[in-house]
């Protein structure tokens, strides 16, 4: 927590959703940081909150959807206090979003480049067309896109998912953003383009130094990309700390259970794969102790009754749960 | 079937728009037993009255009686509607179901005839109807029929394909079951409901055309009144005794506005679970 | 696609030719019209018609229709169809247009406002709305304005004397087919609003109005294009009644004239017009569409279905 240059500090996020079944609390408590030039990864399963909170950064909630509590300082300024026309500046110039499809993220009945222009012109009203479209050739090559003039001209149906990903990282850039927000880039592309987008995306940030914040279910990618993880579930962080503090000395038992269900090769597939026991939570009704108790290997009557606070581990890795100090093994 | 019958009659709106409907339906049968007076009866005494208790809604300017105008009148445009209704429905859904079995080029061409079909306004097609088949004679029925079949024909061939590919059809063929049998439970089923909201539609577009036809006085015969024909009558006392015109008109208007409510209780009762098959 | 297009405007001359040969069937063998007599020289209108085979009566007319605009004489005036047809229409053409216009700068914005309140009260009452007045029929429309406007009110006269009242007529139309316009547009902006790219084009700094005026109506119009077809249909039966109504000398009391008196060479020459300002709409229709959303012109083939999806 000291030394690096603290970016994006989420802190005590709390919001939920209206429907006609109740009220979904998506997220109860989160906090995560992201340092500059690194990557936070945000790690859970669907209905974790993982991605509604980055929306809420953004002000992109959905109209059902209210921030409860919490603060998310970005470069001095609180997030969540902002209003409209803060936001809609801050959107793409400071903070981008890349989304989980990018065939159906882009607008077809427009051509990239003027997809492109437009974005840049909404920030920079006073550039001429010429400039703008030198620009996003220019950033279409950077993004490893092998022939960006022809791409300008063409309509999204006609290029690739990878591609389309690869154009909407472009778009996300244009303006030079200090932080990007990744929500699961390549869960919806083939794995060889998959490895593709997570390079461009490492070599963004070791060149560019860029600062991302990467949404994911896949703990194979926050090896590979993340500097620092955040695990969620059921709307709170359980864990976070460094990837080699997560990875070598999970101490939460959901992260423990996490990592155990990755499919290893070295075991020559001998081994069953490890599940959980019990049932997706339930938003609407939650539990009154820890809402990952009903389904935890190590649960007590104290996790049954009482909600767990965030322990600190020392060296920036904390979690929060009853049973850490208690025993167990802390390795995997 | 049950659960969705259940669920339309729950719908405050529907039910009113149908009640409505039965009640303007049962008046125009049976008023004319009620009253001696006949709607061809010229009383040019008794012209242009307003509404009193020998003429409960006037007469017009030939000294006719609109109430038993107005009953008679609707009987016409009323028969009219549903029997075109009727016949587009049954025409339709035999079309529907040949072309959704037979596939192949028999289905295309017969959906290529019904997409030209649909493109001519129905009003267009009953006027030729009648011109060609003479006039004054109902000859227009047939055609506000006929523009009424390409919905029925396209949303019954769906229903029969969507139906064909699926398991439990197959089980039934499996078992035994010949193509009528699996028609009338299966494909009758599932189209059933949309051809329900189509029908509501099918008799509001032919009670339009019938009325717009009577108004340009391509209809049926005079004396023999029909609202449209009421309505264009009562034009021209406009100033005067505007109700002769805006009765034919309000009921014109409640019968469409009942219909469509009908129709979008239907719909409603559609998506409200009670899914069966 | 400029290939496209040139080839969708050749098929109109097929297509008229189609209906004008269905109609010669139809009145020959049903009613039993002497077709010779419709095509009968202009210059000999009282001598016996000429001895022609029907095929050979058929393409007479079609060659004296497309090349000269001859429609033949007015069976009952004595006078050359051409003018009178050309003057008509062009009075009917005007109206529709005009009414097509209004249909469209009076149903879109509703139907855009309607979609982006929707769930609140001012979409439920847009949607009550246009069910109401799609239910209506033109003339019961008309009906209802003049006697409002006119008689009560007296803002503006039945026979037009200024300006204002050549209003109502339009008017009249142009409701009927806004509300459908409406429906559809409210539907596909709906539809195109939950859609992804709106997401992420406002994740990337754009006004809300920039998304909604450039990108979600752009999309949401396609649908309502597709209907342009129906609509123009739809015009084109509601000025037969209104032109009954104000008095108006167009293409449609031509037709009722020509029904009541037994004209056939006049209906026939109507039919005709009829099916030509209907074609050109449908090729109209294609050119929207392609106008609206680049990528569907490769959607675009003889007989697409995209015409058709507007539905009645």
């Amino acid at each position: 927590m000291n030394g690096q240059d603290i970016l994006l500090a989420v802190s005590g996020l709390r919001l939920s959703f209206r429907t006609p079944r109740g009220t979904v609390q998506a997220v109860s408590d989160a906090s995560f940081q992201v340092r500059r030039g690194e990557v936070t990864g945000i790690v859970g399963e669907s209905g974790s909150g993982k991605s509604v909170s980055a929306y809420a950064l953004l002000g992109l909630l959905a109209r059902n959807g209210t921030v409860e509590a919490g603060s998310a300082l970005f470069d001095g300024r609180d997030l969540l206090s902002l209003g409209k026309k803060e936001l809609r500046k801050l959107r793409g110039s400071e903070i981008s979003m890349i989304f989980q499809d990018p065939m159906t993220a882009l607008d077809p009945a427009f051509t990239i480049g003027s997809f492109l222009t437009e974005v840049l012109r909404s920030h920079a009203p006073t550039i001429n067309r010429r400039e703008a479209w030198g620009r996003s050739v220019r950033m279409l090559a950077d993004m490893g896109i092998r022939d960006p003039e022809d791409v300008m001209r063409r309509y999204p149906d006609s290029l690739s998912g990878g591609m389309c990903q690869r154009v909407m990282i472009a778009a996300a850039l244009l303006c030079g953003p200090q932080l990007l927000i990744a929500d699961e880039p390549t869960t919806a592309l083939d794995v060889t383009i998959q490895e593709e987008i997570l390079s461009l995306l490492q070599r963004l940030k070791e060149e560019q130094g860029m600062s991302i914040l990467f949404i994911t279910h896949d703990f194979g990618v926050v090896a590979r990309l993340c500097d620092r993880v955040a695990v969620m579930y059921g709307g709170f962080v359980m864990e976070s700390g460094s990837v080699e503090q997560i990875y070598h000395s999970a101490a939460h038992p959901y992260t423990q259970a996490l990592l155990r269900a990755i499919p290893r090769l070295e075991d020559g597939g001998k081994e069953l794969l490890s599940a959980l026991e019990g049932e997706p939570i339930d938003l609407i009704r939650l539990p009154e102790g820890c809402v990952f108790a009903p389904r935890c290997p190590r649960r007590c009557e104290k996790c049954l009754r009482t909600r767990p606070v965030t322990t600190d581990l020392g060296d920036g890795h904390s979690a929060a749960c009853h049973r850490i100090r208690e025993g167990g093994d802390l390795h995997v | 079937m049950k659960r969705k019958s259940r669920a339309f009659f729950r719908n405050p709106v529907a039910v009113t728009a149908l009640a409505i409907l039965v009640v303007i339906i049962l008046f125009c049968i049976l008023y004319p037993f009620f009253t001696t007076i006949d709607y061809r009866e010229m009383n040019f005494e008794d012209r242009l009255q307003t509404p009193s208790l020998k003429h409960p809604l006037g007469t017009d300017n030939f000294g006719r009686d609109l109430m038993i105008r107005m009953a008679w009148g609707g009987r016409v445009t009323l028969s009219v509607a549903f029997f075109s209704g009727l016949i587009a429905a049954v025409i339709g859904t035999v079309i529907g179901i040949l072309c959704g079995y037979a596939g192949g080029s028999t289905d295309s061409v017969i959906m290529r005839l019904m997409d030209v079909l649909s493109s001519v306004p129905g009003l267009l097609l009953a006027i030729v109807f009648e011109y060609m088949l003479g006039m004054g004679r109902g000859n227009f029925l047939y055609g506000i029929a006929i523009a009424g079949i390409p919905p029925f024909a396209k949303l019954v061939r769906a229903a029969v394909l969507e139906i064909s590919g699926s398991a439990y059809v197959e089980a039934s063929r499996a078992l035994g079951a010949s193509p009528l049998h699996v028609i009338r439970e299966h494909v009758v089923r599932n189209a059933l409901p949309l051809a329900a909201v189509q029908a509501t539609t099918a008799v509001a577009d032919a009670l339009t055309t019938c009325t717009i036809l009577g108004y340009i006085s391509i209809s049926i015969k005079p004396p023999m009144p029909e609202w449209g024909m009421l309505f264009d009558n009562g034009k021209n006392q406009l100033r005067i005794l505007p109700h002769l015109s805006l009765i034919p008109a309000a009921a014109i208007i409640l019968c469409i506005v009942c219909l469509n409510l009908m129709g979008n209780g239907i719909r409603d009762s559609l998506s409200i679970g009670g899914g069966d098959a | 696609m400029f290939g496209y297009f040139c080839k969708r405007i050749l098929l109109i001359i097929p297509s008229v030719m189609a209906v004008i040969l269905l109609i010669f069937v139809l009145m020959s063998s049903l009613t039993g019209t002497n077709t010779a007599r419709m095509v009968q020289y202009a210059d000999d209108p009282q001598g016996p018609p000429p001895r022609l085979s029907f095929l050979q009566q058929y393409g007479k007319y079609c060659y004296r229709v497309f090349t000269r605009q001859d429609f033949g004489i007015n069976s009952l005036s004595g006078v050359p169809l051409r003018k009178e047809l050309l003057i008509r229409t062009g009075i009917t053409l005007r109206v529709t247009a005009i009414s097509a216009l209004f249909t469209y700068l009076l149903g879109v914005p509703l139907g855009v406002f309607a979609a982006c309140r929707r769930g609140r009260w001012q979409d439920s009452f847009i949607i009550s709305l246009t069910t109401l007045f799609s239910s209506i029929p033109s003339f019961c429309l008309s009906l209802v304005l003049v006697l409002f406007f006119a008689v009560r009110l007296r803002w503006i006269h039945v026979i037009p004397q200024d300006p204002v009242d050549e209003l109502a007529p339009l008017f009249a139309l142009a409701v009927f087919g806004a509300s459908n316009v409406a429906k559809v547009t409210r539907a596909g902006m709906a539809e195109v609003l939950d859609k992804p790219f709106v997401l992420s084009l406002t994740s990337l700094g754009l006004s809300r109005r920039s998304v909604i005026l450039r990108h979600a109506l752009k999309n949401a119009l396609v649908p309502a294009f597709s209907i342009f077809s129906t609509v123009c249909a739809q015009l084109l039966c509601g000025s037969i009644v209104v032109e009954r109504f104000f008095n108006i000398r167009g293409l449609g009391s031509t037709m009722i004239s020509a029904i009541s008196g037994r004209g056939t060479t006049t209906l026939l020459g109507c039919a005709v017009v009829v099916a030509l300002i209907l074609s050109v709409c449908s090729v109209i229709t294609d050119l929207l569409f392609v106008l609206v959303n680049p990528s569907l012109r490769r959607t675009l083939s003889f007989g697409s279905t995209l015409r058709r999806r507007g539905g009645r």
